[in-house]
């Protein structure tokens, strides 16, 4: 009985030892880019001139730089 | 007691697991290096910015598993074929003894544990890319490729193992008695 317990533990290791580079599957991965903040986001911040009234999406839109400078901020 | 084989096979999966792995986590590394890839190292690994880097350093470092279980299969496969202890040629056996290189020639044994272990890589390998290909975790041709060298090394195995039965069945213990049978005869 000993013998087989000893002889399953050997397999188990052999297992585990195939699932080795297996395991390197798991290990990449990918995040959106809006939430990564490596790329631009898909909005662009837009400066509020005015008090609280949008004057205009277009107008007022920064250029892409400093939109770029205000998300990693 | 040990298992003879478990501990053989235990012994000769340890280095491939180490080459394996080193050899995928080496090639993403040089290809964000040399690609300027942005990444981040979390707990859940390497985390890339997009899905389009993310496929293409996945794609190539499954490739540089392949091409690593490529050699060691030609390896191990060359071994069995030229250099097996039951069959190798005569000439050859000793061009590798003058040049001091008698470790080449080896056993059954020893070379069908090592084929297993490495034969058993590249099935783990195709049915790792084969789920990956069908989540679009890799590019397809990765699949194929995996899928060429696996039915390509089976089939060289295959073949090996074959030449290794043809072998023992012409020296079987059966014909050996026959040939004493045939002496006994002759005498009486």
């Amino acid at each position: 009985m000993k013998h087989h317990a000893t002889n399953f533990g050997l397999f188990v290791l052999l297992l585990s030892l195939l699932a080795v580079p297996m395991a390197g599957f798991y290990m990449f991965n990918y995040q959106p880019a809006a939430e990564s903040g490596y790329e631009v986001p898909e909005y662009v911040p837009i400066n509020i001139v005015g008090g609280s009234e949008v004057l205009s999406d277009i107008d007022q839109r920064l250029p892409l730089e400093s939109s770029m400078e205000t998300t990693t901020d | 007691m040990f298992s003879r084989i478990l501990v053989k096979l235990v012994d000769e999966a340890i280095v491939p697991a180490l080459v394996l792995l080193v050899a995928r986590i080496v090639t993403a590394l040089v290809l964000t290096k040399v690609n300027n890839i942005p990444f981040s190292f979390t707990a859940s690994g390497f985390v890339y910015g997009s899905q389009d880097e993310f496929l293409f350093v996945n794609s190539y470092s499954t490739l540089a598993m392949v091409c690593v279980l490529t050699v060691g299969l030609l390896y191990v496969l060359s071994k069995s074929h030229f250099f097996h202890a039951t069959h190798i040629k005569p000439h050859t056996s000793a061009r590798l003894f003058s040049l001091n290189l008698s470790g080449f020639i080896q056993t059954s044994f020893d070379l069908y544990s090592q084929g297993a272990i490495w034969l058993s890589y590249a099935y783990l390998l195709l049915f790792s890319t084969g789920v990956m290909v069908y989540f679009d975790l890799i590019y397809s041709w990765v699949f194929y490729v995996s899928a060429i060298l696996t039915i390509i090394s089976t089939y060289l195995f295959v073949i090996d193992v074959e030449k290794e039965l043809q072998i023992s069945k012409e020296q079987s213990p059966t014909n050996q008695e026959a040939v004493l049978r045939f002496g006994d005869e002759e005498i009486e």
